[in-house]
């Protein structure tokens, strides 16, 4: 099946809930089970496509064809949308992207997939090591060391995540921002480095009814999903949507102006 | 010959596939009560001919007496009979068989009577109804038995075949399938994808001989789950006395029972008006009789649908219908006023009284190590767990509870959440004191689960089951309690500890619910008290002293997670702290909990005593309390005792 | 046989026999797992019979009779073969396959790790099933079957009648259930219908672990199968698949059978879920098998159905025996070539269902 991807890059904050709770916080993220890794599962991103599609213009008979009916299985399988640049806060300098080896190979071989490249190498890092364009650097409170001569290996990631981002300008960022660190260390600021606003509902008398926390991904957040077409001419008809308007919403609260994704398309040859 | 030869182990199945697949705390309780009376059947011929039972005591239960026709006063609602038992005779086998043979018949006899009174009728518009009907009575029980040692009997459950399974292997079930029970074929026996309307016109007519109450319009049954929830209305007929449980308390209604103690305290004028007002809107709502069974008196504010005490279901109109909403819960115009009057009304309730919590308890309890303990000891333990038995209806009453079930070493009982722990542990007290009343040491264990409304009821007892025997039980080590708290977005947090660590060694409290109460006070000496009017000034005092102990608790969790070196956090996880020489996880918790004070002037030698009380209170419930067999040190510390601190001492949960 | 290493492309859902319809409050459905050798091959089929140019639409359900010759039709396959679903995981030695650990192994984590106790008939006990030989063993007591999966060589040493050495590896290592609310959104008010709130439970893989599914009769179609993403279960999720050949498998493995006055005992392990149409007790024979049942470790039946989409209607739950279920028997040593020939036993066994190992006991 011909497959494309979605390169997401969050405009806003971004709650996709997962539902369920576990722990002080109210409304966590989604996050996959084995992992840890905030996600937005498939299902909730195809209801934000459809809905996009709907407000596009697109003609509901051609909607159902796309995403389906109650009987009948839409043409366009959609995955989750995963998680793969995070903004972490540096003592030193302006925030950086952090991923780390296991993300990495995870793209690779969904690029493959879709048919998109050949995929690149992987490179290895240690905990507590960061490989970057700097020195020394500080994510949050915790402190990593440099891995020297990882420049010519950072150029093929760098390539591949540029092309992930709508603008350029956000994308030029990368060479100074971004970190690859390790699968463990990164673990840790998927599950705890995400803000957490506690929010407040008042009744009537101004007086707290609702007191509570709520966990989102915070905007530049880069992610990003796939979809496969059962049939052919679904992905151009879903790229189509997107020509005008790059921009997709996702999550709850929309009316306090969250859940805004920029996408870029990324497609390519046959995949199968 | 040894006495071994002459006995007979006899047990009934399957047990979570009977009880546990419920929707309706009627079908908790009818499960219960079905297999404790179709066990007492098998005891029952037994007797009759001429062999006794040794394990349980059945000397003066109740239960038994009425199968055996023998029963005067009230008659027995709650199964007091367990599953399994051990017997003796002359001639075991035969006596077994003929046990079985009883079985099935008494069993045939209450899917009959169901039949016959609600079924036949609608029958005829079905498709192969009698012939899905008899296949699953016929084949649902797992009966087995058998002769000499116990061990014979654990050799036995391997081993899941049984002769009366009428194709030589479990049924084929065809069709759709029965959203409760979900391996069986509902009976209709219609496709709802090809034969829609006729399935939907099967159980419309089936509602409308029950009256409507008995099924939601989007229940439909199998044989089994409707003999659950028909049994009670046709109990007169099926076993000859009424078990009177056409109204069993639903969960909402167990939760709200320390509510309803302080309304009808204080505003019960107020609070019987409201129940009339909503019977006139809603015709259906009257719960005649649960009052009666758990407060001993009546009034018509206690005798109401659940849904009409809390705001959230009584907003939803498809979930709680007036007269003349649809049912799909559209309503006209002058039906969304009534609704909107009673929520009005309700908010009323609330200013005067607090509303009533959404959570319940579900608490399972068992003896640990029976078996061993049978081998060895035989009749004496029999007689310790009689004694046992006699007492537990009473303290689940203490504690403004509802029994379910309680039969040899097992009780199944509803609480509110607030007496659910000391509830448990006054049980356990009195077990382990009724068997060293006959020299025996023995300790119970127990599975409680303090739940949302919105949690469905399966997931509850299912969750109440795999942390009695996993978590207590297997991994914690005897006489230990788990406790988990389940939202209606999933598990907040899991604790467990040994009875002893759980418990104050000087005042014999639970530590948990003591912590709970210091910070609810908290909580309250800063907002005021509730009745009052809240000026801004105070709602900002409340807010910021929910947020101070949310806080203290939150960071503590944080700093745990960073000390171990975990990434991830899950409910239920315990952290060694083990490797990290000279540190004193006290004293750095004592600081963040002065620190969450937010004070403004001086920490005086007085608060920080106190402060470094609490702190030590939390540390203990937090460590690990393993049970007698496992020799571990305190090494290992959890987050979920403070997690459950706080959920005990919240006046307001998010459900 | 060639075989098809499928990974998920991220989670998938397999649902239980729970009806599950749109408009109507559901919980906790799912978490089937792993799938019903039914389900694997269907995605297949369907996905090789999409590359013949067979599209899902609402007027074209049934296969062309071109697609039919090569794909079979329903229960029919034609030439086509599977085996399995089986879960592997990669290790230092390349794909490792797990076996489901055999009922008769008995065990309690103690202080040092683990304790097993391998059961075979006992002495005869009295019981409603007749005067019979119960699996039992010395030092059980406390001891619980331990659930979970076992390597190769850990099964080669169960079916020798050796306790095999190190530990079964539990469930929770190898896959999570993930738990979601799914809700239907309101069109006009954009707010969550409270009827149509469903919450599932996907299943997402450890790292490195996959399901494996042999596949025989399309050799000249595997091309279409290599690299490919397709749909696999419910909710559209989808798996990536590639191809391998296997190096080291236990498929055929026999241990030595002995024959002792004439008799010769052995064990059948179920693998995969088998469907019988009669249930063998004490004495009884199993079909197909020589000889008869002595005793047995087997599990309630777990029922497979599954969607039939071309009638549009649920296929009925039939019981299997489940994966991990013992067979203690005995046969006349003169059919001792044919026990060493079983591989499997019972209907459907073209898909992958009934496969056993054979023991001794």
């Amino acid at each position: 099946m011909k497959g494309m991807m979605l390169g997401m890059l969050a405009e806003t904050n971004i709650h996709s809930g997962a539902g369920r709770s576990e722990g002080f916080v109210d409304l966590p993220v989604a996050r996959e089970a084995v992992t840890g890794y905030p996600v937005i599962a498939g299902s909730s991103l195809k209801g934000a496509l459809r809905d996009t599609a709907r407000e596009s213009g697109l003609d509901e008979s051609i909607c159902k064809s796309i995403f389906g009916t109650e009987d009948r299985a839409g043409d366009i399988l959609v995955s989750d949308a995963r998680l793969l640049l995070l903004p972490v806060r540096s003592l030193t300098g302006p925030y950086k992207w952090i991923t780390c080896p296991h993300i990495l190979e995870r793209l690779s071989r969904d690029l493959k997939l879709c048919g998109l490249s050949d995929g690149f190498e992987v490179v290895s890092v240690k905990k507590g090591e960061a490989i970057w364009s700097g020195d020394h650097l500080f994510l949050e409170e915790r402190e990593f060391r440099r891995v020297d001569g990882m420049d010519e290996k950072l150029k093929p990631v760098r390539a591949a995540l540029e092309k992930m981002i709508l603008h350029q300008k956000t994308a030029s960022r990368l060479d100074k921002q971004l970190v690859i660190i390790s699968d463990d260390d990164f673990q840790w600021f998927a599950s705890y480095g995400l803000p957490v606003a506690a929010r407040n509902r008042l009744d009537e008398n101004k007086k707290s009814k609702n007191l509570w926390y709520e966990e989102s991904l915070a905007p530049d957040t880069l992610m990003y999903a796939m979809v496969f077409e059962r049939r052919d001419g679904a992905l151009e008809r879903l790229k189509s949507m997107f020509q005008d308007n790059p921009y997709l919403q996702l999550g709850g609260n929309e009316t306090v102006g969250m859940g805004w994704f920029a996408v870029k398309i990324l497609e390519k040859g046959e995949g199968r | 010959m040894s006495a071994e030869d002459n006995m007979i182990n006899f047990t009934i199945g399957p047990v979570q596939g009977f009880i546990g697949q419920a929707r309706r705390t009627r079908d908790l309780w009818s499960g219960s009560f079905l297999l404790s009376y179709l066990s007492g059947c098998a005891m029952a011929e037994i007797r009759r001919i001429g062999g006794s039972i040794i394990v349980p005591d059945v000397e003066e239960d109740c239960l038994l007496r009425w199968i055996e026709k023998k029963g005067d006063g009230t008659p027995p609602r709650i199964g007091t009979l367990p599953n399994r038992f051990r017997a003796s005779a002359e001639d075991p086998a035969v006596a077994a068989r003929s046990a079985a043979e009883r079985v099935r018949g008494a069993w045939k006899e209450i899917a009959d009577c169901v039949w016959r009174r609600y079924v036949e009728d609608v029958a005829d518009i079905g498709k192969s109804t009698q012939e899905i009907w008899r296949r699953q009575v016929d084949s649902f029980w797992e009966i087995h038995w058998t002769i000499g040692a116990m061990e014979g009997m654990e050799a036995r459950k391997n081993w899941r075949f049984y002769r009366d399974w009428a194709d030589g292997r479990p049924t084929i079930e065809g069709g759709d399938h029965c959203t409760i029970m979900s391996d069986w074929q509902e009976i209709s026996g219609y496709v709802r994808a090809t034969d829609g309307m006729k399935q939907e016109a099967f159980w419309r007519k089936f509602c409308k001989n029950t009256g409507g109450m008995d099924l939601r319009s989007d229940e439909r049954l199998c044989a089994i789950a409707l003999i659950k929830r028909m049994f009670p209305s046709v109990s007169k007929d099926a076993i000859g006395w009424d078990v009177n449980a056409d109204t069993w308390p639903s969960t909402l209604y167990v939760a709200a029972i320390p509510w309803f103690r302080s309304v009808i305290a204080s505003n019960r004028d107020v609070a019987n008006s409201y129940a009339e007002k909503a019977r006139s809107f809603a015709k259906h709502i009257q719960r005649k009789g649960v009052a009666e069974q758990i407060f001993k008196k009546s009034d018509p504010f206690l005798e109401i649908d659940a849904n009409f005490y809390y705001s959230t279901p009584l907003k939803d109109s498809k979930r709680t219908p007036l007269d003349g909403t649809t049912e799909k819960g559209d309503e006209p115009e002058d039906v969304r006023e009534r609704r909107q009057e009673l929520e009005n009304y309700l908010d009323e309730l609330y200013r005067r009284n607090g509303r009533p919590s959404p959570f319940y308890a579900m608490l399972l309890m068992d003896g640990d190590s029976m078996g061993r303990l049978i081998r060895e000891r035989g009749e004496a333990v029999s007689r310790a767990l009689a004694a046992f038995a006699k007492g537990v209806d009473g303290v689940v009453r203490q504690n403004l509870g509802v029994l379910v079930y309680a039969g040899g070493d097992d009780v199944l009982a509803m609480l509110p959440v607030e007496c659910a722990m000391s509830c448990a542990h006054k049980l356990s007290v009195k077990f382990t004191r009724s068997f060293k009343d006959y020299g025996m040491d023995a300790t119970i264990s127990a599975g409680l689960v303090f739940a949302s409304y919105r949690v469905p009821l399966r997931s509850v007892i299912r969750e109440a089951h795999v942390i009695l025997d996993d978590i207590a039980k297997d991994e914690n080590g005897r006489g230990s309690i788990a406790v988990s708290v389940l939202k209606g977005s999933g598990r907040y947090c899991r604790w467990v500890s040994s009875w002893s660590g759980a418990v104050s060694s000087e005042t014999n409290e639970v530590l948990l619910e003591r912590l709970a109460r210091v910070f609810r006070e908290k909580e309250e000496n800063a907002s005021g008290s509730s009745s009052s009017p809240s000026s801004t000034t105070s709602s900002q005092a409340t807010f910021k002293e929910k947020h101070a102990s949310s806080s203290f608790f939150y960071k503590s969790r944080e700093l745990l997670l960073m000390l171990s070196g975990e990434q991830q956090w899950r409910p239920g996880m315990f952290f060694d702290l083990s490797s990290l020489e000279g540190l004193d996880i006290g004293e750095l918790m004592l600081a963040e909990y002065l620190n969450a004070l937010e004070h403004r002037s001086e920490i005086t030698e007085e608060v920080r005593a106190t402060a470094r009380r609490y702190v030590g209170d939390l540390l203990s419930v937090s460590r690990r309390n393993p049970g007698p067999e496992y020799g571990r040190d305190g090494g290992e510390i959890c987050a979920d005792g403070m997690l459950l601190v706080k959920f005990l001492s919240q006046k307001e949960v998010s459900e | 046989m060639r075989y098809l290493i499928l990974t998920p492309v991220d989670s998938w859902f397999f649902r239980d026999g729970r009806p599950f319809h749109k408009g109507e409050a559901t919980s906790d459905v799912g978490g089937f797992f792993p799938p019903s050798a039914f389900t694997v091959a269907g995605a297949i089929r369907a996905h090789l019979a999409r590359s013949m140019g067979w599209r899902e639409d609402r007027r074209e359900r049934r296969w062309s009779d071109e697609i039919c010759r090569v794909l079979g039709d329903g229960y029919d396959l034609k030439g086509l073969r599977f085996r399995g679903p089986l879960l592997c995981r990669e290790s230092d030695h390349g794909l490792e396959i797990l076996f489901p650990a055999p009922l008769n192994l008995y065990g309690k984590k103690g202080d040092r790790g683990y304790e097993m106790r391998l059961l075979r008939p006992g002495a005869e006990v009295e019981c409603d099933l007749g005067r019979v030989r119960l699996p039992s063993a010395e030092g059980i007591d406390g001891m619980k079957p331990l659930s979970g999966y076992i390597t190769g060589d850990q099964l080669k040493q169960v079916l020798r009648g050796e306790v095999p050495e190190g530990r079964v590896i539990p469930a929770e290592e190898l896959w999570s259930s993930e738990y979601a609310v799914g809700l239907a959104r309101d069109l006009e008010t954009r707010t969550a219908k409270e009827a149509h709130l469903y919450s599932i439970n996907r299943i997402r893989l450890e790292r490195g672990v996959h399901l494996l599914m042999g596949v025989e009769g399309i050799e000249d179609m595997l091309k279409e199968l290599d690299g490919a993403v397709m749909p696999l279960g419910g909710e559209g999720r989808m798996a990536s698949v590639a191809i391998t050949t296997l190096v080291e498998d236990i498929y055929g493995f026999r241990p030595e059978l002995r024959s002792e006055n004439g008799t010769v005992r052995f064990t059948l392990l179920h693998i995969t879920p088998a469907f019988l149409s009669r249930w063998p007790g004490p004495g009884d024979a199993i079909p197909g098998v020589p000889g008869r049942v002595v005793s047995a470790c087997i599990e309630r039946a777990m029922r497979i159905g599954g969607w039939d989409s071309a009638n549009r209607r649920p296929v009925d739950l039939k019981p299997f025996i489940p994966p991990g279920s013992v067979w203690f028997c005995e046969a006349d040593d003169d059919r001792l070539e044919d026990v060493r020939r079983l591989s499997r036993v019972g209907e459907y066994t073209e898909f992958g269902f009934g496969e056993v190992a054979v023991g001794v006991w």
